[in-house]
């Protein structure tokens, strides 16, 4: 199981965002979170992508709880371990298309300027973007621009990509062309992707669709085998022991 | 962060803050260049009229007194230890007059001046703008330009004034004007008056006494090690202190602009976060998607300002330097 959630609330300000949630979503899935504008999408992607930490339940990442890691630890996982994806990503304005995908590899230290610039061509070539690859952002269509950031997710091959409506600033050809797109590098490359949408028409190009209203899931039991997940004292990211490897 | 942070700044540089602390230190620069030119230019100016290099007066005696009892008798003998150092020695008397005009009685400060040996301590001769330097002992004067002015003094007219000689008698000297100068310095321009020493000395009873004896080193800087026995021997780097509110003022100017520099920089610090936090939000919300740590936020911030005060600096200086080259000041 790659992720899993296990009754997880969620409030601001005592307003619950999302209630009791259980999910389990295998690797190699790609699930729509379907439901309406403030049914809980966003947060629900937040709590997975350790940019919130839950008020109750646990999240179980590769096995790992990470719900309680300290605010360190969850960016070495979001830097190593999720990509992300938004209508809003507007990524660094002042980097071209090559440089802001080089971006996470260096974030990661990963493979010396030569191997990363050709691990982003190919990235590039393969999404259709070699052409602009050495334009700023804001010189990109809206769907250029929404390919360079699930480029970006993409180069550092995370566990899983976070896409949070993708397609809300797109037009419908052009939105479809990113789901179709996600679709195939789904079934080529195995990528997990939990895609939140309030547009159901998607759903034909996911394995899966995940129904959400009012902060809860409907239909998802409370997952079993949580006993597998290992220690959840140790975390995965221990920094301390990183930095003395 | 660093390149980043390079990268960041380059291709969107602030350019308010980086001007901002440009004209600051451009300003601070040349304040500097200004001043110390300024503190230059009146030290040269009182080596090459008044002081020398080394200033020699006689044991006990006070160069605001003007007395004559107090002599350096030899003034031959007092230089020999340190002659093989020197350009060339001035013996000089210096003494109060009153000279009686038209307009009533006028205090003078008289120099008596050796010309020959004058000449190679001091620069008297190539100020002289009307008429002709003093020559041997004839009985001329070379006179302040706005002094002869205030007289209605020309070349070829006769002075006098009255002095008090060393056994308190007074003695009335009569000259004619020979040249006058045009120093650039307001004392000696506006009241001055040079003669012959043998004359001064003769009429007011010196023998071969002398109240200073300047020297001109062949090494400026070797000035603080002259030491002579019997008698005051002063340095020009300790010319009284006379141009310390120089320094002083120079230092003060520099420490207001410092403050100031201070005040931009922590003011465009402040502006800085905070307005990067409102229109950097997006940016910042991608980077946090991307793993950054509140640590490396930190670090990406103040690389950005410190490359932002660095950048000021560096356009400050060249800003400086350039006027300062073409002599824009």
């Amino acid at each position: 199981m790659l992720v899993l959630l296990d009754n997880v609330t969620k409030s601001y300000a005592g307003i619950p965002a999302v209630k009791n949630v259980n999910l389990a979503i295998e690797a190699g899935e790609m699930v729509l979170l379907y439901g309406p504008s403030g049914a809980g999408k966003t947060t629900l992607l937040k709590l997975i992508g350790c940019l919130e930490k839950p008020d109750e339940g646990k999240i179980y990442l590769e096995s790992q709880n990470v719900s309680r890691l300290r605010a360190e630890l969850l960016a070495e996982v979001r830097r190593r371990e999720i990509g992300f994806l938004t209508a809003e990503t507007e990524m660094i304005p002042v980097f071209t298309v090559q440089e802001n995908v080089e971006l996470p590899l260096q974030l990661l230290k990963q493979g010396k300027g030569g191997e990363r610039r050709e691990r982003v061509k190919q990235l590039l070539a393969e999404l259709d973007l070699e052409k602009v690859a050495g334009k700023r952002i804001g010189a990109l269509t809206p769907l250029e621009r929404a390919k360079t950031a699930l480029a970006a997710a993409l180069i550092k091959s995370p566990s899983i990509i976070l896409a949070d409506e993708p397609t809300a600033r797109l037009a419908l050809a052009s939105g479809l062309e990113l789901i179709r797109t996600m679709a195939e590098i789904n079934q080529k490359k195995k990528t997990t992707f939990l895609v939140a949408s309030d547009d159901p028409a998607f759903s034909r190009y996911l394995t899966r669709t995940v129904k959400i209203y009012g902060g809860v899931i409907e239909g998802e039991p409370r997952p079993a085998g949580l006993t597998l997940a290992r220690n959840e004292e140790v975390p995965i990211y221990d920094l301390k022991a990183e930095q003395n490897a | 962060m660093l390149s980043f942070a390079f990268r960041n700044l380059v291709r969107r540089p602030r350019l308010f803050p980086i001007l901002s602390i440009a004209v600051v230190v451009a300003a601070a620069l040349l304040v500097n260049f200004f001043l110390r030119d300024l503190e230059r230019r009146l030290i040269q100016s009182e080596i090459d009229f008044r002081f020398g290099h080394v200033k020699i007066y006689p044991q006990d005696y006070d160069p605001a007194g003007f007395s004559l009892s107090n002599l350096i008798l030899s003034p031959e003998a007092v230089v020999h230890e340190v002659q093989k150092r020197l350009i060339g020695a001035a013996p000089r008397v210096r003494f109060q007059a009153m000279l009686s005009s038209a307009s009533g009685d006028l205090p003078i400060l008289v120099y008596a001046i050796d010309s020959e040996r004058d000449d190679l301590v001091f620069k008297l001769r190539e100020k002289v703008a009307v008429g002709r330097y003093l020559a041997g002992s004839e009985e001329a004067v070379l006179l302040g330009g706005e002094l002869a002015a205030a007289l209605g003094l020309s070349i070829g007219d006769e002075l006098s004034f009255l002095a008090q000689g060393r056994n308190g008698v007074f003695h009335q000297f009569s000259f004619w004007v020979k040249g006058l100068l045009k120093t650039g310095d307001r004392e000696l321009d506006a009241s001055a008056v040079f003669v012959p020493l043998s004359v001064a000395q003769s009429g007011l009873g010196l023998n071969r006494g002398v109240t200073e004896i300047s020297i001109r080193l062949k090494n400026p800087r070797e000035a603080l090690s002259v030491s002579l026995p019997s008698v005051q021997a002063i340095p020009w780097q300790k010319m009284n202190g006379q141009f310390n509110w120089l320094s002083a003022g120079r230092r003060a100017i520099l420490t207001a602009l410092a403050v100031i520099w201070l005040l931009v920089v922590l003011v465009g610090a402040v502006n800085y976060i905070h307005l990067a936090r409102i229109l950097r939000a997006e940016e910042f919300a991608y980077w946090r998607q991307l793993g950054l740590k509140r640590r490396d936020f930190v670090r990406l911030i103040a690389w950005e300002i410190g490359l932002t005060i660095l950048a000021g600096i560096l356009l400050g200086l060249l800003i400086g330097g350039i006027v300062k080259c073409f002599g824009w000041l």
